[in-house]
């Protein structure tokens, strides 16, 4: 478990900067923190429709047409019949022959007769075919909460574009669950889409639970890591980016979002909503008032309203005039509303 | 292949952006001073065999594992070898016991002729899931057995990486894989390496060779089936319009033969016609139409009437007279009987007796009656046989009527069918004719879609073949167009995926890294399944390391370690070229060594032994060193006391039985049974360096002696068990001098329900030796014959006595040729009878060798040495060198004879010489002379190196160095003259100062370039040899010394 309190943030200026790099990406919101996920390693068996080698194609087209040759005269074997068509030689006719089956596009015979598979004739008829992989795949699970697990929420699937993060020390009970994964994978094609599950993946290959692995590529392995993170809600459309941070000098990687979500992001990140609060944005007000050391009761009495980048605050005329005087607002000033791992990023707009 | 990708991102748009290895770049996002956490394979990779078992069962108990539960892992995420180095690290290191016993199932050879050593050795290499050592002396097949193991794992699949330090050692085994069209090799080559000079076969391995047959055999093939299957084509098209002909001319053939038939049916027939046309003609009395036939039948038929009416007349007017004359006759007849009976009456009171007594002149009537009955009957016979006689006559009429209609019939039969007969011939003529036209046609169709036969159906047939063959050809001709095409413009294409479908690359350990296809710049290193590194002896642990990172399991070949001591090392393979080969351990056998230390079960290395003392034999279960044999106590067994324990008892230590002493009475398979089952001791003795296991349906047999002993019997062990125990053959006594008995095999019977893992288990338990099942030692020599093989093993490695195999050759197939010779006071004869093991045989021994050299060496950098040359030798010989003339000449006498006498041709023979300036003048020498120059193929004259991974029937060595002085050094060390010593197969000949030889078999230290440990070993060469030349030699008989009064 870590807490958010132990966490690092950055700061107003860090803030303003980041404003302005990620201005073209038009934000009505932002979120800055740390985001909390299970990087899970897993055996998948992946079936992806892919089109046909072309040299792959001419082999199964010659594979085909010897298989409906009318026998010859004199008897020749299979290979040296192909090979009279391709003129490759035995040995490199072999290798791709063994490349196809292993497609699972042709399958030996005896004496070495190879014919099509029923994969191989599709294939051969579509220029396409549906390419099975078992592969080792990083999936991306964000954990809600800030890592927190108390949480009862499952983390939830994030499409991720290559980054890494550091390791978070995690015990053993918030360990990652693999049925989220399983049922990632058990979802409907709309889901998959709209939070860009790799469709491809038919089903986690895994030795039956309860043996040993047969081997180490059937292992899951879960690892748990934390990257700071600023997510900006862009545009009209309403897609939430992320982008990653170095923390060391708070770094922004500003040009390649490491993830975009469409629609519904509240379902991954349920802590963004909770972030942006009345209650909260008053609080990261009456709190940047407090080290500011104004009259409570005069900073309570301030109007606080949110407004995409902004906390529009309306104070009472003597505070207004007590801020003027103590020049408190130089420049942007940026506050972080939300006491979680991922808190709201929001301008002061002092209103007169 | 493994059926696995390598991880690659989740998100298939981050597949298609960077496909491949996840992390193999650093991601976006990340701490750059950061190291990336090793991916998973990394961490297994490289945990302790333990740990990964403990790893994949926690796995299997969570379904998954989390971070913290992993081991941490050494080395960077961009140091692929470091999880290798781990792994090796842990074979060094860590327990053999970790390790799970590879159990090898037996395999079914491709090269049928390796012996059951060599295919366990297969058998464990393809079964290994990491790494196997096979070591193996000179000559014993480590090149053939790698070779199936190639072959075998290419077969399954797999892709190789073939690497040795030097060319030849790969050349040796792509050589014996050459017939092999499972694999697609390709041979990198060195730097120094120009592909012109390689010989076509292997030239044709090379990579710019493959792609150039790529790119232009392959295309102009394409173009040319192309060309060929356009002209069938066109051949078909002409041949199309033959089929309507054939067709016409076999449905006349078939109309023509169907009309003959019909002529012959009714040729067949005609007589039945002819008759039943007459019949009718009878029987109606007309006919459809009056012909001649019918005209003269009629005729015929109407003479036979009137005549046989006439007859029918005459008949009935005399068969009325008959009747008539037969019924006077029976008037008579009726008038004389009562006269008759009146007469012939004898009782008087009857009535015709009355009668006659009355009437008189009965007599009288009586015979005027018999008279008249006589006439009357020889009227009526006549009148009957005139009724006969009329009756033949009719017949003979109807008959000769009949004869006369038959013979009409007859008649008109034949001419009838004569008429058929010209009419089918006609026919026959007409078929003839269209025959020769049917024939003409087929003659242009191929002789397989010729139709089986003239009918309109067998052409039907024959051109719905010829339609789908046609077809064919006509796809045939599209596809090679567009192939042709495909080639000529993808073959640049195709060539770069050339690598990816290359399953064998060979290459050697210095120009693998560089090499531009699969070297660690290519683009996509290229990853193995199985590394087979050849010439692994001399590698360092940390090249090793490096090369194992490109393959998952490992296969290292080499020697034994006293032998690699005396081994070319790659270093001195590499000495011709300016680089040496990178990678070379400075302690030349540790890593390989040690490893085979590490992982291989060794029964020779059992404590046991079985010993003769007196008449009793004693079985010693530990070894007593002579200081401790004062602390054995002995004890009777109690229920045996024949039988003598001896139990150490050495201070402060608990007391061990150490040896068991049987009475004379018991033989040895029942001092064996009685330890069986009386102290479940299995005291194992074994010849052999390496566990054999040989499966056949019936039982399972683990080796220990890699050739059976003639007089082994069987110990019954328990059910199914037996121990097969013989005498030890006498090179081995040398070993353990007083060892007497050893085991050849162990039994296990099928059907008593042992299979391998059950056997090996027991094997493991009572024998007390583990075998992790990842070494296999090959020890039966194969280039060399038996005597050879005998005689070198035991000059050589003096620890490897080469295994008993028959020594039917009883020729001598070691030479010593003595130049100077020694007949002129430098050696004495005497014979000599020896005992003892080491001279068994009562030999002809020279007892005083000369002790120093005779100085026939000649130095070219000394003018005045150089000057003892024939000018027109000495011309183009290099400057510096040392060269012996005499021991020259010598050598040119005995190549004349041999190539002369018809004993060997030039590629049989070798010559080596240790210097490079002996071996230029033996080259000018074999120029030199008729005989030799003629030769061909010319006899091979080179240095050591030179003929590295050859073998030649016969080889002749000139050790070149005769110093009067002092102790020399013989060419470039003991590397090189193993080398030298071992390329012959039948017969090697050893030309040499015998003084020399001894000096230097004396002399201790370093020697001129030697360091202490090489001069060493060739001092100890040099005493063995020395030591035959006396007839000491284990194998003296095999042994010759030519004094020198013969060259």
């Amino acid at each position: 478990m870590t807490a958010a309190s132990s966490l690092a943030f950055p700061g107003s200026r860090t803030l303003a900067a980041w404003a302005r790099q990620l201005a073209p990406h038009q934000p009505r919101a932002l979120w800055v923190g740390h985001l909390f996920w299970h990087v899970v390693e897993a055996p998948v068996r992946a079936v992806r429709q892919e089109p046909l080698d072309p040299l792959y194609g001419w082999v199964l087209r010659a594979v085909a047409a010897e298989q409906r040759a009318p026998p010859a005269s004199t008897p020749e074997p299979f290979l040296g019949r192909l090979d009279r068509r391709l003129h490759l030689g035995l040995p490199l006719l072999r290798q791709v022959l063994r490349a196809l089956a292993t497609e699972g596009l042709v399958k030996p015979g005896s004496l070495d007769r190879w014919q099509l598979s029923d994969l191989g004739s599709s294939a051969l008829a579509h220029s396409a075919y549906p390419r099975v992989r078992q592969e080792r795949r990083q999936f991306h699970f964000v954990a809600p909460g800030g890592g927190n697990q108390s949480a009862e929420v499952a983390p939830h699937f994030l499409h991720v574009n290559g980054v890494a993060g550091t390791p978070w020390p995690e015990g053993e009970q918030a360990g990652f669950d693999v049925k989220v994964l399983h049922s990632c994978i058990g979802q409907p094609g709309a889901w998959k889409e709209q939070h860009r599950f790799p469709e491809e993946v038919q089903e986690v290959v895994q030795a039956t639970f309860g043996t040993p692995a047969l081997g180490w590529e059937q292992v899951i392995v879960d690892r748990p890591e934390r990257l700071p993170a600023a997510l900006v809600l862009s545009g009209d459309e309403g897609q939430l980016l992320g982008f990653a941070v170095r923390q060391e000098r708070w770094m922004l990687n500003a040009d390649h979002p490491m993830f975009t979500l469409r629609g519904d992001w509240h379902g991954p990140l349920p802590d963004l909503a909770v972030a942006m609060t009345e209650e909260n944005c008053r609080r990261a007000w009456q709190d940047w008032c407090c080290s500011r050391e104004l009259p409570a009761a005069e900073v309570n009495a301030c109007r606080v309203q949110a407004e995409n980048l902004h906390l529009r605050v309306t104070p009472p005329p003597a505070l207004a005039e007590r801020l003027r005087d103590s020049r408190a607002v130089k420049g942007e000033t940026w506050l972080l509303a939300g006491e979680g791992a991922l808190r709201a990023a929001l301008q002061m707009q002092i209103e007169t | 292949m493994s059926q696995w990708e390598r991880p690659a991102s989740g998100s298939s748009a981050a597949v298609a952006a960077a496909p491949g290895v996840l992390g193999a770049e650093r991601p976006n996002g990340v701490d750059s001073s950061r190291p990336l956490p090793p991916r998973w394979e990394e961490i297994f990779q490289g945990a302790s065999p333990s740990q990964q078992q403990e790893l994949l069962t926690l796995a299997g108990r969570q379904g998954l594992l989390y971070a913290h539960q992993l081991p941490p892992a050494n080395g960077s995420r961009h140091a692929p070898a470091s999880g290798v180095a781990q792994r090796v690290a842990h074979f060094l290191e860590g327990h053999p016991q970790e390790l799970a016993p590879v159990s090898a199932p037996g395999v079914a050879m491709l090269d049928q002729g390796l012996d059951a050593g060599q295919r366990e050795a297969v058998a464990r290499a393809l079964a290994t899931p990491d790494v196997c050592l096979i070591q193996g002396l000179p000559g014993t097949g480590k090149s053939r057995v790698a070779a199936e193991i190639i072959a075998q794992a290419a077969g399954r699949g797999e892709r190789v990486l073939l690497l040795a330090s030097t060319p030849p050692a790969l050349d040796r085994i792509l050589h014996f894989l050459r017939e092999r069209d499972v694999i697609c090799a390709v041979r990198c080559l060195t730097p120094e390496e120009n592909a012109e000079c390689l010989p076509p076969w292997l030239r044709d391995l090379t990579f710019p060779e493959k792609v150039r047959s790529l790119r232009e055999h392959s295309v102009q093939c394409a173009r040319r089936g192309q060309e060929q299957a356009e002209e069938r084509c066109r051949r078909r098209q002409q041949e199309s319009s033959r089929w309507p002909r054939l067709l016409e001319l076999a449905e006349s053939l078939e109309r023509l033969e169907q009309a003959r038939m019909a002529l012959r049916n009714r040729h067949a027939g005609m007589e039945e016609e002819v008759r039943q046309e007459a019949a009718a003609l009878e029987n109606s009395g007309e006919v459809p139409c009056m012909n001649e036939f019918h005209a003269a039948l009629d005729a015929c038929r109407q003479a036979r009437d009137r005549e046989l009416t006439q007859l029918d007349a005459a008949l009935e007017t005399a068969s009325k007279q008959q009747a008539d004359c037969h019924q006077s006759l029976e008037h008579l007849q009726a008038l004389a009987e009562p006269l008759r009976r009146s007469r012939q009456q004898t009782h008087w009171w009857s009535f015709a007796r009355l009668r006659t007594l009355f009437t008189g002149n009965i007599a009288a009537r009586l015979a005027r009656l018999e008279g008249e009955i006589a006439s009357a009957r020889a009227t009526f016979e006549e009148r009957a046989q005139e009724v006969r006689r009329l009756t033949s006559s009719r017949a003979s009429s109807a008959e000769a009527a009949q004869q006369r209609l038959a013979a009409l019939l007859q008649q008109q039969t034949r001419g009838r069918q004569d008429q058929l007969h010209a009419q089918e011939e006609a026919l026959a003529h007409e078929a003839a004719l269209l025959m020769n036209k049917w024939e003409d046609l087929n003659r242009e169709l191929d002789p397989g879609e010729v139709p089986v036969a003239a009918t309109a159906a067998a052409v039907l047939a024959a051109r719905d073949a010829w339609q789908v063959q046609a077809a064919s050809d006509e796809e045939r001709c599209t596809f090679a167009r567009q192939w042709s095409n495909y080639l000529a413009d993808g073959a640049e294409a195709l060539a770069e995926r050339l690598p990816g479908y290359i399953n064998l690359v060979a290459a050697t350990t210095a120009a693998l890294p560089a090499d531009p296809h699969f070297g660690d710049a290519a683009a996509g290193r290229q990853t193995f399944d199985l590394l087979v590194l050849e010439e692994a002896t001399h590698l360092s642990e940390s090249a090793f390391v490096v090369l194992a990172g490109r393959a998952a399991r490992w296969i290292l070949i080499g020697l034994p370690a006293a032998a690699a001591e005396t081994a070319p090392s790659a270093k001195s393979a590499a000495g011709k070229s300016s680089r040496s080969a990178p990678g070379l351990s400075g302690t030349r056998t540790e890593f390989f060594q040690r490893l085979w230390q590490h992982l291989h079960a060794d029964p020779s290395g059992l404590p046991y032994a079985w010993v003769q003392e007196g008449e009793r034999i004693c079985c010693r279960l530990r070894p007593v060193a002579p200081e401790q044999r004062r602390w054995l106590e002995c004890e009777r067994v109690a229920d045996f006391p024949e039988i003598e324990l001896r139990i150490l008892t050495l201070p402060r230590q608990p007391p061990v039985l150490a040896e068991v002493l049987f009475p004379a009475t018991m033989t040895v398979h029942q001092a064996k049974e009685y330890l069986y089952r009386e102290l479940q001791e299995f005291p194992v003795q074994a010849p052999g360096r390496s566990m054999v296991w040989v499966e056949v349906p019936e039982q399972l047999t683990l080796r220990l002696s890699p050739t059976p002993a003639a007089d082994a019997q069987p110990v019954a062990l328990e059910n199914g068990v037996r121990e097969w125990v013989g005498r030890a053959p006498a090179e081995q006594l040398g070993l353990h001098p007083t060892a007497v008995w050893h085991t050849c095999r162990i039994e296990f019977d099928r059907n008593a329900g042992w299979d391998r893992a059950r056997a090996e288990a027991w094997v493991r338990d009572h024998l007390q030796i583990r075998d992790p099942g990842r070494t296999a030692y090959l020890e039966v020599p194969y280039r060399m014959t038996p005597p050879l093989a005998a005689v070198l093993w035991d000059v050589l490695f003096e620890e490897f006595r080469a295994p008993g195999r028959e020594m039917a050759d009883h020729a001598p197939a070691v030479e010593f040729v003595a130049v100077p010779p020694l007949t002129h006071g430098r050696g004495q004869r005497e014979r000599i009878k020896r005992g003892g093991p080491r001279g068994l045989n009562t030999l002809t021994t020279l007892s005083a060798l000369p002790r120093s050299g005779a100085g026939l060496e000649l130095d070219l950098a000394v003018p005045r040495h150089a000057e003892r040359l024939p000018p027109e030798l000495r011309a183009n010989l290099p400057r510096r060198g040392l060269v012996n003339y005499l021991e020259a000449q010598a050598i040119v006498r005995r190549l004349e004879n041999l190539i002369s006498g018809g004993q060997a041709t030039g590629n049989q023979i070798a010559v080596i010489a240790l210097y490079p300036a002996q071996v230029e003048l033996l080259r000018r020498m074999l120029q030199n002379s008729p005989t030799l120059r003629q030769a061909s193929p010319p006899v091979q004259v080179d240095l050591p190196s030179g003929l590295r991974q050859q073998e030649f029937d016969i080889v002749l060595v000139s050790l070149t160095r005769s110093n009067a002085l002092n102790a020399v050094s013989f060419g470039e060390g003991p590397q090189a003259l193993t080398l030298a010593l071992t390329r012959a197969c039948r017969h090697l000949v050893l030309f040499g100062d015998v003084g020399t030889c001894v000096r230097r078999s004396q002399w201790q230290g370093a020697l001129e370039h030697l360091d202490e440990s090489a001069a060493a070993r060739v001092a100890q060469v040099f005493a063995r040899l020395v030591g035959y030349l006396q007839g000491h030699g284990w194998h003296a008989t095999a042994f010759h010394v030519n004094e020198g009064s013969k060259i």
